[in-house]
């Protein structure tokens, strides 16, 4: 359980893509066994995609699979790589802070003018409010790969997997 | 001076190593501070650029993949493909090809390809006596093949960029990917033929029976998804989403080896690789929204039209040329959201078809997968085979420039695409 509780972003963002799988599946078979298709799903599912995508970015960053063109600082003695790639997670935690701020004033905006999404008619800052949250968690990844990295308690490599 | 800032801060960013989608981001700020264009749209334009339904087909077809290779999915192809031509000369390389195509077209991405088959190929191939860094040369470039054959996210997002159909695209995509497949293995079979190779003993018919039936659920996986788009019984997004539940089912009742931990792993994985890719997909499309506010993307059009003068031959030859270029420095998706906006238009204007024009960008794509120093294939080829990327760079040439040779023939011979799509009307 503690596991789960230490990556709360992990744990939200798997449940949330076998509901969306599950959902669209669903959906395929109601249009056919049943002739009604859910149609207020697709709109659910697509906004849900966006916390999914934003987590899913934070969960990379912590394991260091962003891609990138990493030929040059490679090159680079071990101590000066160290400082280079730390300072690009810097960099990375910065953006994602502007994108925080920027996704909180957008939900401000949603929520202050009262808009509803286009099919469900729901407030569209329940769903708005996913850009603040996911960016914040990315930023705190890059935060703490930047912190295990200048701190020298680094024990991943970082790769290019994708 | 806006695409002083846009382009300067973007070179300099991904030189230092920068995740491309912060490089892109980034830059894209900068360059909106210094136009005085304000920063009020940017998180709309990400909101926007992500929850599209079409893109969704992204984490779902990452997820079948995840659950193909982790219920054992490619080991059984791999030995369906061995019974049948492993005792040929230059039967592993086809079957390196063949598996390829087969397993792109249920994973629909090429670094997933690489990473699936490559552990299982390579130490095959090395036993057999191919050099490694010859052999993960020649799986980091059929890998690149799984964005050419149906299903693909290359094709899914150039359709959700140009509107053009998901299906057609698909179709499309199938005689191309396979005449590169077949050139790649004739060119890899003519360099190792001085090699010393021990060949596999024949298979017998029961033999290949057995292996048939027990990859034939595998097999079934790219029938459902390209026979229930074209059949019309779904889209393309729900045709990623029951191919991720008939993996599942699969795995559950067929081959009984799915636990829930290793359920709960393959959807973290899913979802954080389908992040690296949705957060460049952000980034990207704020880059190309600021390219084209910028008039950046009218600049360059004038400059291609005036340059091509009307010729579709000549202007076929710059999107290639561009496209080979950025492809040595940009992923995929961020080649995609930057040129399609600058190449689609011109393309419609010649009368350049715009699948082809599609099949000819995600072929070209492909290709950069598997160029150095940016290509993702090659890094996942290299730490499966335990060779440098300059040792694979090497070996990877002859198969670069025949891949290039397939890329000209589709380029310019325009039926080998339009052929199948043509049928569906």
């Amino acid at each position: 359980m503690k596991k789960y509780l230490r990556n709360p972003e992990e744990f939200l963002a798997a449940i949330a893509l076998l509901f969306m799988t599950l959902i669209a599946f669903i959906n395929v078979i109601a249009r056919y066994c049943f002739t009604s298709s859910i149609s207020f799903t697709e709109e659910l599912v697509t906004k849900m995609f966006v916390l999914i995508s934003l987590f899913g970015a934070a969960i990379a960053a912590k394991r260091r699979s962003h891609l990138g063109l990493t030929l040059i600082t490679d090159s680079l003695p071990e101590r000066t790589r160290k400082y280079v790639v730390g300072s690009g997670y810097i960099l990375s935690a910065i953006f994602s802070i502007v994108l925080m701020y920027l996704g909180a004033k957008m939900t401000i905006y949603e929520f202050s003018v009262g808009q509803l999404t286009a099919g469900m008619q729901w407030p569209e800052w329940i769903f708005g409010i996913y850009v603040p949250i996911g960016a914040a968690f990315i930023a705190f990844r890059f935060i703490m790969e930047a912190i295990k990295l200048f701190t020298n308690r680094d024990t991943k490599q970082e790769g290019n997997e994708v | 001076m806006i695409t002083l800032v846009l382009l300067g801060s973007f070179a300099v960013l991904l030189i230092l190593g920068i995740p491309i989608s912060v490089s892109l981001g980034v830059s894209s700020i900068l360059a909106l501070l210094a136009s005085g264009l304000g920063l009020g749209m940017i998180a709309t334009n990400v909101f926007a650029a992500i929850s599209k339904f079409v893109l969704l087909a992204i984490p779902f077809f990452i997820v079948a993949g995840n659950i193909m290779e982790k219920t054992g999915i490619s080991h059984r192809l791999i030995n369906l493909a061995q019974a049948f031509v492993g005792h040929k000369r230059g039967g592993l390389p086809i079957v390196c090809v063949i598996v390829s195509c087969f397993f792109a077209a249920i994973s629909g991405s090429g670094p997933a390809t690489v990473a699936a088959l490559g552990p299982i190929i390579i130490p095959a191939m090395v036993k057999a006596g191919y050099k490694a860094s010859h052999t993960a040369a020649l799986i980091a470039i059929t890998g690149a093949i799984g964005v050419i054959i149906p299903p693909s996210t290359s094709m899914v997002i150039y359709a959700s960029i140009t509107g053009v159909s998901v299906g057609k695209m698909f179709m499309a995509g199938i005689i191309p990917g396979i005449l590169m497949g077949t050139l790649l293995a004739i060119e890899f079979i003519r360099e190792t033929k001085k090699d010393n190779i021990i060949m596999l003993p024949k298979a017998s018919n029961s033999e290949r029976w057995i292996s048939l039936k027990e990859a034939l659920a595998g097999l079934m996986m790219p029938v459902i998804i390209l026979g229930g788009i074209y059949g019309g019984i779904f889209t393309p997004t729900e045709a990623a989403a029951v191919s991720a539940v008939y993996g599942l089912l699969v795995g559950v009742f067929i081959y009984k080896n799915v636990t829930l931990k290793m359920l709960y792993k393959i959807f973290v994985d899913s979802v954080a690789q389908s992040g690296v890719i949705m957060y460049i997909i952000a980034c990207a499309s704020l880059f190309a929204w600021v390219i084209n506010v910028a008039g950046i993307g009218n600049l360059v059009q004038n400059a291609i039209v005036q340059f091509a003068d009307g010729n579709w031959i000549v202007f076929m030859i710059i999107v290639n040329v561009t496209l080979l270029i950025a492809g040595c420095f940009i992923d995929v998706v961020s080649s995609f959201y930057i040129f399609t906006p600058i190449f689609y238009p011109i393309a419609l204007q010649m009368g350049y078809d715009p699948i082809l024009l599609g099949i000819v960008m995600v072929m070209n794509t492909a290709i950069g997968l598997a160029t150095p120093p940016v290509g993702a294939n090659l890094y996942v080829a290299c730490s499966i085979a335990d060779v440098s990327v300059l040792d694979i760079s090497k070996r990877i040439l002859g198969l670069v420039i025949v891949s290039v040779i397939a890329l000209l023939l589709v380029t310019y011979i325009p039926q080998i695409t339009l052929f199948l799509p043509g049928l569906m009307k």
